[in-house]
This record gives structure tokens, C-alpha cells and sequence, in this order.
């Protein structure tokens, strides 16, 4: 607690308040207080989300569901006229493509079908040009992703009132959800060279392609990773060829598209994924190299260095407000081993310490070259390691090794389609889908984090992971680095996501098998963060995830 | 199962009672933080009181990622003190219930000295934690003003844990000197 916090006693319920407002308070809820009528929030949200889910209506689990076969195939597709005009297209297989194409342009609409076999995507990923149709309605449909076992992929081709009365009738409870199409095209939105491309392929049971969205604990019956897209002038030929691990959104095409990963890309895969939490009597090992932007005072500037005078601190928690701190970025290298109940041994080993300019490391030179403030050799459990590299060693009790071990089960459960894993965080699963939120409104944030978070954990799989990837991609405001360089120098792709005050969240990623590399905090405006002397770009607090495994003791470390 | 999952789980399944045990454990640590966030005992009481009915309302969708409710809470009590949710009609009666419960007949004169004195404190040493933008400000008064770690401020935010370090960071930048005791990370806690 704090030493400036005033006695609050005065101020706090003395024991018969507190009963009596319990009382009060338990009468309250238990008579129907708020959040008793469920259903009303749904109401109320409803007329904001009619448009958008008549517009382009991705329900939760957007699936296609595979057949099972038999010796009486049912039909691949069913085509329903609908009351009052339009037809429904019910998508049972993904046979019969040239059917289909044929049934939607009997209704109006250009298609291009691709079901291809399990496992593929198109070579070319997007082989179109993308495009949007405007709905006369206002609003505008450029396509979705989604993945997983459920109800079949109905096409609903209608006026946007036709499609807008049908949706009144759901609302109204008149209709049931399985009689709304997943997807409602409008045939007077379309210009004379837009067309619509249909991509899917099934996931079989117990065959889940690695790193491709698909369920997990999908039922017998498999699942589907599907895709529909607006697309605009020519539409190439879908060349299918095997997924890489990777997920197929927003970001663009794997590289190294035109040959897909082989057996090696996959087994890296699968390496990357840590795995199920330790057992009692071992240790999950995670090895990590931090480096942070720290503050230090050149010998001689006007300001006295903290610490005792004999033992002067140059280097400083203060960054900015102070023009004589100049600014110095720290590597550490950071071994932690956590045991099942969450609690950590933790072992740090200073590494560079790296200047702006040689100048300032002049400076660092001439005072001595201190140790960073956390190194202090007159810090507890900081001492010198056989090659002479000032480090520490210390137990914690984590929080974070216990929220870990939580997660494995949340995680678990969580989809593996972009826009399935942003509903599902949202709370959105089962309702309306809606675009992803602009990150920099309070909503999108939260989600940006939420995602943040799961490619953050150890123990993500690499299919959640690439959809966590696509789903940050997919949302306003956050952008996709290719070719950027990790804190331990490797090479991959990064998601910026520019926060406040100059400061932008990084996670860089291989781009081959989704495994995050690095996560951390950039400069993106030096001068707003208030560290002119520090360039645009510069690291501000970076993790570099360099290994992990599962161990049997505090002094040992996973084989490569 | 730590008490507070037991008395959680119960209070998602609609036990009012249990709902009013949480109350009793945590009410005054709610409002000691929301004392410190407003300085303002009449909204420090109808903010706790909203927490709670939050909490209810919410409770089908909140789950517990830590083995007591206070992150929960105080989550919910930092939204509430931000969005001035006590201002809302939604909760109007039950508020006025809750508050009215907690009417003391007459004050002695000490102890509303004593509650002006405090407010007085108050006022003056959170002055300058309120004056930091508004994520730095939350997460530095949880630190400042509740028993929660780190984790337990990430989870009470619902951030990763390592934004929250990362904006505890600026926020001593910019203090400076001004909190001593909370310039200096906790070395305990700056594992991975």
C-alpha cells in the first residue's frame, strides 16, 4: 500500500451499513432487478444490426457440411423459390460446382465455384481482382471467410427488400434462424463485370490440415474452410495446390505461394505450438530476449544522479521531461521456469547495452559504463555468471504462470476461422456478424487485445494463431509489415497496431507457420512520446521469443 | 476452489445470497477505489453500489480468470467511475435502496471532520495520478490503491499483462519523483 494513502476509514461502511446495504442490495437482484428480462439487449440491438446481417450475413459457424456419402448421393445443392420472389440456394456438398454456377446465374448473379479437395487453396490467392457491391439499400458486401462444422451454406438471391422483410420475419420469430441465408446477394447491386467467387474445401474428419483454420473436435461429419468474394473483371482459373500453414486472410498470399511448404514447414509448425501445460514435477522452460528503452544521465549533466554518492545510479526509470537524459536500449536475455502451480524461477543475463549515437556511448565510457538500474550490482540476487555477464536469478510467484495453465482450456475452444475467432471473442457467437471494429474505437481495441493475447500465450495452436493473425490484419487501423527484422534478428512479418501518444504495438510473426517471434512496443512517434532523441521506429519494450519446452528441472533446458 | 470462485459460480446460477457475500467481502475495497478515483464520497457510494448491480447483470457473461473477485470488481468499478455509469436510470431504484440503507441517523461532529479531513487527503495526494492520461491513470491507481499484482490489474483491465507493464512504465516516467514508492518497478513481479 502506499504511504501517501490518508486513513479511509471515515469514509468506508461501518459493519451494520455494510449489512444493512447487503440487505438492500440482495432485495434488489433478487427481485428482479437489472438483467432480468433476457432477450432485451437482443431488441434493442436489433434494428442497428438488421442492415449489416441482411447486407452480408456470415452466421458464426459460416459451413459447409460435407456429406457423408452413401448409395443414394443427396443432391450437392437445393435451389427454393422464395415467398415473394428470390430463391435460396442450400449448399449440401461441395460437388456439382458448375451446377451451382449455372443455378445462380439463372437468378442473376455471375459466379465462379471452386470446391476443391481437402487441404488446397487456389495457387494465386486472391485470383481475381476484389471488389464490393454497394446494395441499394446502402451498405456494401466485399465477402467473407469461415470454417467449421454446422449448417449448410445457403445463398439467399433477392431484392434487398425481399431480403430485408425476410430478416423483419426472423426477428419477428415468424421465420427461424435455418430459414436465413448465410449469405444474401442482391442481383441489382451488381455491375455488368462483378461476379462472385465461391472457394471452399472440406476438412475430413481426423484429417485437419495443419495451420489451416478448420475446428477442432470437429463432429463425424467434418467441417469446411469456405470463402465468398465479390470480385470485379476477369476471374482466373482456381489452380489448387496444398494450403500452407497459414491462414488464407487479409494479408495477402502466403509467400512463397508458388510452391507450397513441404513436410518440413509443418513439422516447424508444429514445433511452435508448446504444447499441453507441464505435469506435477516438471517445468515449462521459455526463453526470451528483452530488449527496452532505458534512460541514463551522462556524467557532469545538471542533474545529480540518483543512488548513493559513492555508488551514483546514471541510469534511470525517467525518460522523458529531463533534456539531459540520453537514452540507451538494454538487451536482456530472460530464462523463466515455470512449474504446474504457476509459480517461476527466473534467470536474467544482461546483454548489449546499445546507443544512438557513438557519442552518447563516449559518454557511457567515460562514466565508467554503468550497469542499467535493474543490473545494479547493489541489487539483491544480481551477481556475475562464470563468463563474467552480470545476471540474477530469483523465484516469483507469477500470476502469469497460473493464467497459462487457465487458458490451455479456453483456447481450446476458441474457432480457427478469422472472423469466427473475432465473433467468439466479442460475444458474438450464434448472432449477426458485424464488420470488425476500427481499432482505435473502444470495442476494437478490446478485441485487438484479446487477440494480442491469445498469439501471445505459449500453448496456442498454430491454426489459432494464424486466424488470430488474420483477424488483427482484417481490422481497420492495424497494419501488415512484410520483411521486418525480429530483436534477435529473424526475419518475418508484423503486425503495427499505432496505439496513443506515439507509441504502436508490434508482434512479428514467420509468415510460413503463423509462430510468433516477437511482441513488444515501438517508437512510432518518438517526439509524441516525449524521447526526441530517439529515432522513429525504435524499440520501446520488445520480447524476442527464442525457445521453450518442457524441462524436468530449474537447471535444464529443452534439446533443440 | 477458492471461496470467491464457489461464491461467484453461485451468483451465475442467480444465488442473491451468495451475490450478497461477495458483497460483504469486497464492498469496501470497491469503495475505497472509487474514493480514490473521484474523491467524492456520494459518488464513491452510488459508484460501489453500481458495481454490484453491474456485476448481477453482467454476471451470465463474466467469468473469474483469478482466485478472487477483485479484478472482476474493480474492472467493473473502473468502467463504472469512468462512464459515470451511476448517473444512469438503469439502476435507478435499486441505488436509492442500496444508499439509503446505509443512512447513518446524525453524524457526530468528529466523524464528519474526520470524513473531511479524508476527502481533504484524498483530494491532494491523487492529484497528481489523476492528472496522467486516462489508461496510465487506471492502471497506476490499481497499483496505488488496490492489493491486486500485475496480473490481477491485467485481468481487472482486461489487458495483457504485459500493456499493463508497459503503461506503468510511462506513467513513472511521468511522474517522476512525485511517488517514490511507485517509480521503482516491483522485482518480484518482472517475470515473464
Amino acid at each position: 500500500m502506499s504511504k501517501h494513502e490518508p486513513d479511509l476509514s471515515p469514509l468506508l461502511p461501518d459493519e451494520a451499513t455494510l449489512k444493512a446495504r447487503r440487505r438492500a442490495l440482495v432485495d434488489a437482484v433478487a427481485q428482479g432487478g437489472p438483467g432480468r428480462r433476457p432477450g432485451r439487449a437482443w431488441r434493442r440491438r436489433g434494428p442497428r444490426l438488421a442492415l449489416g446481417a441482411v447486407m452480408a450475413i456470415a452466421a458464426a459457424a459460416v459451413a459447409l457440411i460435407v456429406s457423408a456419402g452413401g448409395n443414394n448421393p443427396p443432391p450437392a445443392f437445393a435451389v427454393e423459390p422464395q415467398e415473394g420472389g428470390g430463391v435460396r440456394i442450400k449448399v449440401y456438398s461441395l460437388e456439382d460446382a458448375s451446377g451451382l454456377e449455372r443455378a445462380l446465374a439463372q437468378a442473376g448473379i455471375r459466379s465462379q465455384v471452386n470446391w476443391l479437395p481437402a487441404g488446397t487453396v487456389c495457387r494465386h490467392e486472391p485470383h481475381y481482382t476484389p471488389s464490393i457491391v454497394h446494395l441499394p439499400g446502402g451498405g456494401s458486401f466485399s465477402g467473407f471467410e469461415g470454417s467449421g462444422p454446422g449448417r449448410p451454406m445457403t445463398i439467399s438471391v433477392a431484392t434487398t427488400k425481399q431480403a430485408r422483410e425476410s430478416f423483419g420475419r426472423y426477428r419477428r420469430g415468424e421465420i427461424s434462424e435455418e430459414e436465413l441465408a448465410n449469405v444474401t446477394l442482391d442481383p441489382r447491386a451488381f455491375r455488368p463485370d462483378q461476379s462472385v467467387v465461391l472457394t471452399g474445401s472440406p476438412t475430413p474428419p481426423g484429417s485437419v490440415p495443419l495451420g489451416v483454420p478448420a475446428p477442432i473436435g470437429a463432429g463425424p461429419e467434418g467441417g469446411s474452410v469456405s470463402s465468398v468474394a465479390v470480385a470485379e473483371g476477369p476471374v482466373e482459373p482456381c489452380d489448387p495446390v496444398p494450403a500452407p500453414a497459414y491462414g488464407i486472410g487479409s494479408i495477402g498470399s502466403a509467400p512463397g505461394g508458388e510452391e507450397a511448404p513441404g513436410k518440413a514447414t509443418i513439422a516447424e509448425a508444429s514445433d511452435a505450438a508448446a504444447g499441453p501445460p507441464p505435469a506435477p514435477g516438471e517445468f515449462l522452460y521459455a526463453k526470451t530476449k528483452v530488449v527496452q528503452l532505458q534512460g541514463w544521465l551522462p556524467k557532469g549533466s545538471g542533474t545529480r544522479p540518483a543512488g548513493p554518492k559513492d555508488r551514483p545510479r546514471y541510469f534511470t526509470a525517467n525518460l522523458a521531461g529531463n533534456p539531459d537524459v540520453r537514452n540507451a536500449l538494454v538487451s536482456t536475455l530472460k530464462e523463466v521456469w515455470t512449474a504446474p502451480d504457476g509459480t517461476t524461477h527466473v534467470r536474467e543475463t544482461l546483454g548489449r547495452v546499445n546507443f544512438f549515437s557513438s557519442a552518447d556511448q563516449r559518454l557511457w565510457e567515460e562514466a565508467g559504463s554503468p550497469p542499467p538500474f535493474s543490473f545494479d550490482p547493489s541489487e539483491k540476487a544480481v551477481r556475475r555468471d562464470s563468463s563474467g555477464r552480470l545476471m540474477k536469478e530469483f523465484a516469483s510467484k507469477s500470476w502469469r504462470g497460473r493464467q497459462v495453465f487457465h487458458n490451455v482450456a479456453k483456447l481450446s475452444q476458441l474457432p480457427t476461422g478469422p472472423e469466427d475467432l473475432r465473433l467468439a471473442i466479442e460475444h458474438r457467437d450464434g448472432k449477426r456478424p458485424v464488420d470488425p471494429s476500427p481499432a482505435r474505437s473502444h470495442r476494437g481495441a478490446v478485441t485487438a487485445e484479446r487477440l494480442l493475447e491469445i498469439l501471445s500465450e505459449p500453448i496456442t495452436s498454430p491454426a489459432l494463431r494464424a486466424a488470430a493473425i488474420d483477424a488483427l490484419a482484417e481490422m481497420p487501423g492495424i497494419g501488415v509489415e512484410r520483411g521486418v527484422t525480429d530483436a534477435a534478428g529473424r526475419r518475418g512479418d508484423a503486425i503495427v497496431w499505432p496505439r496513443e501518444l506515439g507509441y504502436g504495438r508490434e508482434v512479428i510473426f514467420d509468415p510460413r507457420t503463423s509462430r510468433l517471434l516477437a511482441d513488444g512496443e515501438v517508437l512510432v512517434k518518438a517526439r509524441a512520446a516525449g524521447v526526441p532523441r530517439v529515432p522513429d521506429g525504435s524499440v520501446f519494450r520488445v520480447t524476442a521469443y527464442l525457445q521453450s519446452g518442457i524441462v524436468n528441472s530449474k537447471d535444464e533446458r529443452p534439446h533443440r | 476452489m477458492g471461496v470467491d470462485l464457489q461464491l461467484w459460480e453461485r451468483t451465475r446460477s442467480g444465488d442473491a445470497e451468495a451475490f450478497g457475500d461477495l458483497y460483504e467481502r469486497h464492498a469496501r475495497a470497491v469503495q475505497s477505489y472509487c474514493l480514490w478515483r473521484t474523491a467524492d464520497l456520494q459518488a464513491a457510494e452510488d459508484a460501489t453500489a453500481t458495481v454490484f448491480l453491474e456485476a448481477w447483470r453482467k454476471r451470465g457473461r463474466l467469468t473469474l480468470t483469478t482466485d478472487s473477485a477483485a479484478p472482476l470488481l474493480l474492472g467493473i468499478a473502473n468502467n463504472v467511475v469512468r462512464r459515470h455509469w451511476h448517473s444512469e436510470r438503469r439502476h435507478r431504484d435499486a441505488l436509492e435502496r442500496v444508499r439509503n440503507a446505509g443512512q447513518l441517523p446524525d453524524e457526530l461532529e468528529a466523524e464528519a471532520i474526520a470524513r473531511v479531513d479524508a476527502i481533504r487527503q484524498l483530494r491532494d495526494g491523487g492529484e497528481a495520478i489523476r492528472a496522467l492520461p486516462r489508461r496510465e491513470r487506471e492502471v497506476l491507481a490499481l497499483l496505488a490503491w488496490s492489493d491486486l499484482s500485475y496480473g490481477e490489474i491485467a485481468a481487472a483491465l482486461g489487458l495483457p499483462i504485459g500493456t499493463v507493464r508497459s503503461r506503468l512504465a510511462r506513467a513513472r516516467t511521468r511522474l517522476g519523483d512525485a511517488f517514490p514508492d511507485l517509480t521503482e518497478p516491483r522485482p518480484a513481479e518482472e517475470a515473464l
